[in-house]
């Protein structure tokens, strides 16, 4: 993994351009997946909080970058993701695909959940129906991602086990 | 035997010379024996010649089909690049004709990125301050309005488009007069709320901006309403309305420079 840290920054800012270029046009429902968040639970969830924060926090600052939310916003909804992830680092199966489907969904709810904190909420602007309904349909476009994206981040960087 | 054979031999060799008189002579038959021995003797030539035509073509031809599908490609690229520039050259002679139209300093600047996150709508322009791009710049299209300049860097800044939830903008009903404030709600239309519960509002009727604020500029077009309502306390109306150009197209944006002490 120390060997691979300049192939992750360049998956990071690879996917950062898929999700504003590629995906932009592939919206479902006027959603995009939230790739970076896939990226920050995998690295959680298979090498540690400590990663997980790091890569979080790399994606979080990108995503504040390109983004109107005031900044640091991205960066600690992402670092708490990637810091919870780790916790169930030896607690769930990491090769399910429905563990990784579940766990991105359940992180695209709780980063949608800090950015409605940010939205003026006037009477009458129905936010709170957008969140779920828009959060919904977010969280399974990233929960459908999620197993692909796993997939290739293990090709790429292995998993913990066949490093030791 | 052999007396046999010279009774024979005459008879024999008579009709063959009988024949090949008849040949030599006959210019019609003897065209067409010729005609007959030499299709006959050609045909292996033929088949041979056909072969190694056969395969000199066919890889003349493969080669032929290669340079010419690697020129397709090159023209389908030009093609495509020229469509593009036909089409920015179209939109930017609309926005230059709209540009001079407007009694205001303006900037043009396009689009580089979106917002990364769903739930704000925003764009990032390629024009900051070093151009005289100012906060709370209105942001318009030829087709009206699109947002506000929410954050200013040197070379590039964030518009804030009329479609995110933080935007708030004073708005009029262009034929029932009805004011009220233009919400965006992050899902590509955006709600016109406190509007009077006894305003006769139309489907189709355009919402232009209100300029009570100092930052937007009277009687710009913003959208159109497709849809009225009664909030769920019944207090006021609110209407649904369409912005004037698809938000999630837009790649070139005028800025525009209001002047506070002429407004």
């Amino acid at each position: 993994m120390q060997n691979n840290r300049f192939a992750l920054y360049a998956s990071l800012a690879m996917l950062l351009f898929m999700e504003l270029a590629v995906f932009n046009k592939l919206r479902i429902f006027g959603v995009r997946p939230e790739l970076l968040l896939i990226a920050t639970v995998f690295f959680g969830f298979h090498f540690g909080a400590a990663r997980g924060m790091e890569v979080g926090m790399i994606s979080g600052i990108l995503k504040d970058l390109f983004s109107m939310t005031a900044f640091g916003v991205n960066v600690f909804s992402f670092l708490l993701v990637g810091f919870l992830a780790g916790f169930l680092k030896d607690k769930l199966f990491k090769e399910d695909f429905i563990t990784q489907f579940f766990l991105s969904c359940a992180s695209v709810y709780f980063v949608s959940g800090i950015y409605f904190l940010y939205l003026d909420k006037i009477v009458g602007n129905n936010l709170s129906a957008v969140f779920w309904k828009q959060g919904g349909v977010k969280a399974l476009y990233t929960g459908c991602m999620a197993p692909v994206l796993f997939f290739a981040f293990t090709k790429i960087f292995g998993s913990p086990k066949k490093q030791n | 035997m052999r007396i046999y054979r010279i009774r024979k031999f005459p008879a024999k060799l008579s009709i063959f010379i009988i024949l090949l008189l008849i040949i030599v002579f006959n210019s019609r038959i003897r065209t067409g024996v010729k005609n007959f021995a030499f299709e006959i003797l050609a045909k292996p030539f033929k088949v041979a010649s056909g072969i190694k035509t056969y395969f000199t073509r066919a890889k003349s031809l493969s080669e032929e089909i290669l340079s010419l599908k690697q020129r397709l490609g090159a023209l389908s690229v030009e093609l495509a690049r020229m469509k593009e520039v036909s089409l920015e050259n179209e939109r930017l002679g609309k926005l230059l004709k709209f540009k001079k139209s407007l009694r205001y300093k303006t900037i043009v600047a396009k689009v580089i990125a979106r917002d990364t996150t769903d739930w704000r709508s925003a764009i990032i322009v390629d024009k900051g301050r070093s151009l005289g791009i100012r906060e709370h710049m209105p942001c318009v299209t030829t087709k009206g309005l699109i947002g506000s300049v929410a954050e200013v860097g040197f070379a590039s800044s964030k518009v804030m488009l009329i479609t995110d939830p933080n935007s708030k903008i004073g708005v009029v009903l262009e034929s029932s007069r009805e004011s009220g404030v233009l919400v965006g709600s992050s899902q590509g239309a955006c709600r016109v709320i406190y509007l009077s519960l006894d305003a006769d509002i139309k489907k189709g009727e355009k919402v232009l901006t209100a300029g009570f604020s100092a930052f937007f500029p009277k009687g710009l077009v913003v959208g159109e309403v497709t849809e009225v309502g009664i909030e769920t306390p019944g207090l006021y109306k609110y209407a649904i309305v369409n912005p004037v150009c698809d938000i999630g197209k837009i790649e070139e944006v005028i800025c525009i420079e209001v002047d506070k002490d002429a407004k």
